[in-house]
């Protein structure tokens, strides 16, 4: 065993030291009470070729490992022969700190000291088992490629690279979390990608305090324009097809390892309403499915407002054969139509909120009772009134039509307060709140880019661009690939400004 | 982020505020709070010198609680006097037991007496009451409303339902009209012009034994009073040279004449262009009216079926019945009621403001003698023969 006031020295010094023994006791310092770590001693006849092999056995090949070891010959160890079964076995990395030594031990590899070596050599050979790439649960299309981003980062860059085989492409890495350091890529076109924002995204990372990063919302919350509102203002995706045409667009997009989730900076609020296939139909059916997903977004926003306010307020603005109806259906009702509406959009949310959670095999029951409580049960028992169903029904389905599910959640929310408005001052008190919240999102910025924009700050170019979707033949911008004019990162000095 | 900061808190106490007013604002009119006013009837009593106003709501409930349920709509018949028409209005409430909700009403018949005897204060309350939609349609009744609104429908439908859809019809023949509230506000303000509304009766039809409602014709009014009723033909006359959609406006004649072989033809015209021209010769405004029709024969009695050598002469016998009808109107207008409602006035108000306001004071002298030209230029463009 190696001698304790040398283990000592070299902890002091942390760097690798000619005794392989001597290094072996520095590195077991940082593996203390660690069942997985394992390390091999390969001594030669001639006690200046000794070789010992670390590793944490539940994250590498060890089959691999073992089937290469074999094929060296022990009493035939020395420089020359242990160089050459690495270098069969993968890049080499060259570490002489007993930190790095010890994190890329974490990264899945194998670290071999040599006996009169002040340096180790790393190999990575991982073995853990991972998630195949499978379609996308969240983001399903019908035309279109199937396969998205795995909790494996090297997996997901390599389904971006093999999109985009250009010198272009750049890629930055990061490690973030000073528990879990979580590789963290940063990955951009370079001739399209706007220097500010790229140089903004590269301050606002470097001050990023984490223990753990374990999902890309951990990063988006800390590298986001505005903590308060309930607007996200950096999309996410799940699919590679997006993120290629997000790059192409001039944008960074942002992989944290173990998470299929990948960040698109800066981010436009029409990214939250734009789906991948939109691109691959017939712009005709494109260009009504976004008209659909603007007018859901709506709905979603203020379907029971309106009920309510129109119902309680307004009953001049309908037509008079749908207020019978409406009235018919109320009458015998015994809760207000603001606290029916409540009732039913609680119970809504409660049934949407089980169905994610619970186990599949029991989704299915939750939403046949959930179809029976809301749809049957309620009106047949009087609690509700049949309208109030249908309202809340659409507007739960409208919500489901937006494709970002993190903008979906800010609109659910919102509908609550403006609930609360209606029926206290009817469709004046909408209005008022429909116009606050807009100056709101326009006031918001995604790294400089106005949130709101091409709509605000108007630019009516890009609304063929960012809104609509043209023939390729009617773009006037085919030449140029990037879709963030410059007006909308300008304002990024300005905005850096205020903000300190 | 001490905007945002402020944002968060500002949200949350109106929150706080919102979620303590929700339910405390007094303008909440829950629905099956309120009875649905359909149709209100305006009545003067001679004797007793008190209106009555009468309404017709509807108070729709759901019986069962199934997806087969039937909607029923409750009709509630409810009349009260008072010195006013407010008044009465109000004394309404007495008997009511929902909140009367006015925005919905469709139609106010106004009856004959109460038309004669206090439409300034009807008009007065129609137009201060905010409740009251001005495109709600006026009637007049040569009985008293509530009488109309008590009448049995003679389909399944709701009474106004029927009185709207009787109104709608009149397009096709221009026999009889319905007026806007507004429209009504607005025409009773020029004390120099007469204008015309829908009468509506009840009469009894061969094949009911219970009486039925019916068009027929028009209530003449003039300066916030009741002047006359026109026939069925006069108000057809009347709204081919006054109604201002043109389009919209057809007419039928049934054309007698036995000078031709020809002994009755029926036919339905629509114009194709009015030229109204007024001027003065000398100090008298003098009129010229050419109309342009189009025509499509309906019905012809005739030995043989007409064909295209007959229709100059058909075209020659309609257009100069017609002519004369115009003419013989504007003469009744002119000599016998002496009230203008066929717009003469506002055409010279509108083309010669400075020579309207010197002839203003004497109008109704001024129009008994006025010269009025009328030519008629028609084309048939349908015999409605099938060949």
């Amino acid at each position: 065993m190696p001698n304790k006031s040398n283990v000592q020295a070299a902890q002091e010094r942390s760097v690798v030291v000619e005794q392989v023994d001597t290094n072996l006791a520095t590195l077991s310092t940082f593996f203390t009470d660690n069942s997985n770590f394992k390390y091999r001693i390969l001594q030669a006849s001639d006690i200046e070729s000794t070789l010992a092999i670390c590793y944490l056995d539940i994250l590498i090949d060890e089959k691999h490992l073992n089937t290469q070891l074999l094929q060296l010959n022990i009493d035939e160890i020395n420089e020359d022969t242990i160089m050459e079964c690495l270098s069969a076995m993968g890049t080499i990395q060259t570490f002489t700190d007993h930190q790095a030594i010890a994190s890329f031990l974490f990264n899945a590899g194998f670290i071999c000291f040599v006996q009169g070596k002040e340096e180790a050599y790393g190999i990575p050979i991982p073995g853990y088992q991972t998630r195949s790439i499978e379609e996308s649960k969240t983001e399903p299309v019908v035309r279109g490629p199937r396969e998205s981003f795995t909790e494996q980062i090297q997996t997901n860059l390599a389904m971006i690279y093999r999109r985009l085989k250009t010198p272009y492409l750049k890629t930055k890495k990061y490690t973030i979390g000073s528990n879990s350091n979580t590789e963290v890529q940063a990955v951009y076109l370079q001739h399209l990608v706007d220097k500010k924002v790229l140089a903004e995204f590269e301050k606002r990372i470097g001050q990023v305090k984490l223990d753990t990063l374990i999902e890309s919302a951990q990063l988006e919350e800390q590298i986001q324009d505005h903590v308060f509102t309930p607007f996200p203002q950096i999309a996410m995706t799940e699919r590679p097809d997006r993120i290629v045409a997000a790059l192409n667009e001039g944008r960074i997009v942002v992989l944290v390892d173990g998470t299929p989730s990948v960040l698109i900076i800066p981010t436009l609020f029409t990214d939250f309403l734009q789906a991948s296939e939109d691109y691959y139909e017939r712009f005709y059916f494109a260009n009504v499915t976004r008209a659909l997903r603007i007018l859901a977004l709506v709905i979603s926003l203020l379907g029971p407002s309106l009920y309510v306010a129109l119902t309680t307020f307004h009953q001049e603005m309908l037509p008079t054969p749908l207020l019978l109806t409406f009235s018919a259906a109320k009458s015998g009702v015994p809760f207000p139509t603001f606290i029916e509406a409540l009732i039913m959009e609680i119970a809504f949310e409660l049934l949407r909120e089980a169905g994610i959670r619970l186990p599949r095999t029991v989704g299915q029951t939750i939403s046949i009772v959930g179809a029976l409580i809301i749809g049957e049960a309620a009106v047949q028992s009087g609690i509700v009134s049949r309208p109030m169903v249908i309202v809340v029904a659409t507007t739960g389905i409208a919500s489901f039509a937006i494709p970002a599910f993190n903008a979906a959640i800010a609109f659910r929310i919102m509908r609550f307060p403006i609930m609360f408005i209606a029926a206290a001052t009817g469709v004046f008190g909408i209005a008022i709140c429909s116009l606050m919240l807009i100056l709101h999102v326009s006031s918001l910025r995604s790294f400089g880019a106005p949130l709101l924009s091409p709509v605000a700050p108007m630019h009516w170019k890009s609304w063929l661009k960012n809104i609509f979707i043209v023939p390729y033949q009617l773009r006037e911008w085919k030449d140029s690939t990037t879709s963030l004019p410059e007006y909308q990162t300008s304002q990024l000095d300005e905005y850096s400004k205020s903000k300190e | 982020m001490l905007w945002d900061r402020r944002f968060a808190a500002y949200t949350f106490i109106c929150i706080c505020l919102l979620i303590l007013l929700s339910s405390c604002s007094t303008d909440i009119r829950e629905l099956n709070q309120v009875s649905i006013v359909m149709a209100t009837g305006i009545d003067w009593d001679k004797d007793t010198n008190k209106h009555r106003i009468t309404v017709y709501t509807l108070q729709p409930t759901s019986k069962g609680t199934n997806a087969t349920q039937q909607d029923s709509l409750n009709e509630w018949l409810g009349s009260a006097t008072g010195d006013s028409i407010m008044e009465s209005a109000q004394h309404l409430r007495y008997r009511a037991s929902k909140k009367l909700f006015w925005f919905h009403n469709r139609v106010f018949i106004i009856s004959r007496d109460a038309a004669r005897h206090s439409m300034p204060e009807i008009i007065d309350f129609l137009q201060r009451n905010r409740e009251i939609r001005s495109t709600s349609l006026v009637l007049i009744s040569d009985v008293n409303a509530d009488q109309i609104l008590k009448t049995k429908p003679e389909t399944q439908d709701l009474v106004v339902n029927e009185l709207f859809g009787m109104i709608r019809n009149q397009d096709e023949t221009g026999n009889s009209l319905g007026i806007s509230v507004k429209d009504l506000i607005n025409k009773n303000a020029n004390s120099t012009q007469g204008y015309i509304t829908g009468r509506v009766v009840t009469r009894t039809p061969r094949e009911k034994s219970e009486p039925v409602l019916a068009l027929h014709g028009s209530a003449l009014l003039h300066k916030g009073t009741f002047v006359n009723w026109l026939s069925s033909d006069e108000t057809a006359i009347v709204r081919l040279l006054t109604d201002p959609d043109k389009d919209k406006v057809q007419a039928t004649f049934v054309v007698k004449d036995q000078d031709y072989d020809f002994d009755s033809i029926t036919a339905q015209i629509a114009i194709k262009s009015r030229k109204i021209r007024s001027y003065f010769v000398g100090d008298q405004p003098e009129m010229d009216i050419h109309f342009d029709f189009t025509c499509m024969i309906n019905e012809l009695k005739h030995n043989q079926t007409a064909n295209q050598m007959n229709i100059p002469t058909l075209e020659n016998i309609i257009k100069k019945t017609i002519q004369q009808e115009i003419q013989s109107v504007i003469t009744t207008a002119q000599s016998k009621v002496n009230v203008d409602y066929l717009g003469f006035g506002n055409h010279i108000y509108q083309h010669h403001p400075d020579r309207w306001k010197q002839i203003q004071p004497k109008w109704n002298a001024i129009f008994k003698e006025m010269p009025v030209h009328v030519t008629v230029n028609l084309t048939i463009w349908n015999t409605g023969n099938v060949q």
